[in-house]
């Protein structure tokens, strides 16, 4: 038997998930939320930096709600996610976040795109801790209408006293869910873990029959470490 | 040389698991098979589904199995000789019973044994690669050049494709190449788990030239075995973590045929048996 070593393509990349954290960094979540956010936020950069294929393939970018919504963090390589600590001040502009989500999420696909770059569904990640001093009718609704092209995967989460009706408007396809007390760190882990899910799987997760079943498009670890029941 | 080689083509390949599945200790979602016999070559890989661990690796199988079956009936040549095209998408809608039959003897789900099929069968004059779902097939035309064929549709995202079992899958998603027999020297079948290494360009689906011409070219080998391409499979850093398959074909060889019929070896079903689980 004679090896069998052929010429193997190389510098082919790695495809991505494009993840949009949206974080509620409004006055109520001064003390020990922000804190507890904070720490659960470098819980997630450590961790997703610690799994092989999330740290290449997951992109993250931070978009904070208090003074207005902006970009926090840029969207990032896993790898490259370094613990920021956010600080509260000002209401609540969750409309505003939702329109610069969706758009630094097109704006990222696209460069996928013209970069010849393989990808996954993207993520949109929403964490609140009140309910939207702005417009947010028409945000929300361009949210649903996305998820419901199959744009985007809508992960929507209260804390504390969060208007779940609010959040209930952004996705069909899941209810929002609701942190288990300040939680925060079970719910990175919980998010990182399911970046590497999502970065490890492979052709055959959506075929028609499952993408009628949201929730099954990729298996996701078990949220009750930090979902209230 | 080439003593009972039908039509003078040899057959070597093999399937492995992934680092990932190996890690989460899981068996290899891949199966394989051919069939070098009554003047035909019939070569199949699949890959079961990902998403659907423990089940998936038997839909792999029997769908394999089933063509090899079916293929080995005596009523095939002649149907594949009247009809190439037709007889090989009737091989996969062979394939899809032995799935449904599989999973109700589970009573499971189908979806649970969703898998991607890619069959070629090498005639007399005819050569005709039907697939459905993502692999890649590719054939070496008389001036040594890889050409990809029966190409599955391309989605939007990575982790995107169909199966076997996807509704109307036959009918809206099964793609069928057919070219002459005397058009193709080679042939190599692969699942999903080598793209990044064999694809030039992996969102166009560009072979990568130099990957084929030395497959070929050592494929013709006097030592080229099956037991080769595993080690291979086993130690090629793919950057999915997939599993792999990979199965060439070839005429105008040193040596003898070595496996006229090969069928991986079938899972262990681990998930689901008599649990009446469905896929919801």
């Amino acid at each position: 038997m004679s090896d069998f070593s052929p010429a193997l393509k190389e510098g082919n990349r790695d495809p991505r998930v494009a993840c949009a954290l949206l974080l509620d960094t409004s006055y109520s979540m001064s003390g020990e939320p922000i804190r507890q956010l904070n720490e659960g936020y470098k819980t997630f950069c450590d961790e997703v930096n610690e799994d092989p294929l999330a740290r290449k393939r997951t992109e993250v970018t931070v978009i904070t709600f208090g003074d207005r919504a902006q970009v926090a963090v840029p969207f990032q390589e896993g790898r490259d996610l370094q613990p920021v600590e956010f600080s509260p001040s000002g209401a609540t502009p969750m409309g505003a976040a939702l329109e610069l989500g969706l758009d630094q999420l097109e704006t990222r696909k696209q460069a996928y795109k013209e970069a010849g770059l393989e990808y996954y569904r993207p993520w949109l990640i929403v964490i609140t801790d009140g309910a939207p001093t702005d417009a947010h009718a028409a945000p929300a609704r361009r949210v649903r209408e996305t998820e419901a092209r199959k744009g985007v995967v809508v992960f929507a989460i209260g804390v504390n006293d969060a208007d779940l009706g609010v959040l209930a408007q952004l996705s069909d396809a899941r209810k929002p869910a609701m942190l288990e007390g300040l939680r925060f760190k079970e719910l990175f882990q919980w998010l990182s873990a399911s970046m590497g899910a999502v970065s490890r799987s492979v052709p055959g997760t959506s075929d028609a029959e499952v993408a009628q079943h949201e929730d099954e498009m990729t298996p996701l670890p078990t949220p009750q470490d930090w979902m209230h029941l | 040389m080439r003593a009972g080689a039908p039509l003078g083509w040899r057959a070597v390949g093999g399937s492995v698991a992934g680092l990932l599945h190996v890690r989460d200790e899981r068996g290899c979602d891949d199966a394989h098979g051919w069939r070098l016999a009554d003047g035909q070559a019939i070569v199949a890989v699949a890959d079961g589904a990902g998403s659907r661990p423990g089940t998936s690796a038997l839909g792999a199988h029997v769908a394999v199995e089933a063509v090899l079956g079916v293929t080995g009936d005596a009523g095939f040549r002649r149907r594949f000789a009247d009809h190439p095209a037709p007889a090989v998408a009737a091989l996969f809608e062979a394939a899809l019973a032995a799935v449904e039959t599989a999973a109700a003897s589970l009573g499971v789900d189908p979806g649970l044994l969703a898998t991607t099929l890619c069959v070629a069968v090498i005639g007399e004059t005819d050569v005709v690669v039907g697939q459905i779902g993502d692999g890649i097939a590719a054939v070496e035309r008389p001036d040594g050049a890889a050409q990809a064929v029966a190409v599955a549709d391309r989605f939007e995202y990575a982790n995107e494709t169909v199966f076997l079992t996807t509704p109307q899958a036959l009918t809206d998603h099964l793609k069928v190449h057919h070219v002459p027999a005397e058009d193709v020297r080679g042939l190599a079948l692969t699942t999903d788990g080598l793209r990044y290494k064999v694809l030039d360009d992996v969102t166009g689906g560009v072979l990568y030239q130099q990957f084929y011409a030395d497959t070929w070219q050592w494929a013709r080998g006097g030592e080229a075995a099956s037991a080769a391409i595993e080690g291979f499979l086993a130690s090629v850093d793919d950057q999915t973590g997939d599993d792999k398959t990979l199965v060439v074909l070839v005429r105008g060889f040193d040596g003898e045929v070595a496996e006229p019929v090969r069928l991986s070896p079938r899972p262990e079903v681990t998930y689901g048996i008599g649990t009446g689980a469905t896929h919801d």
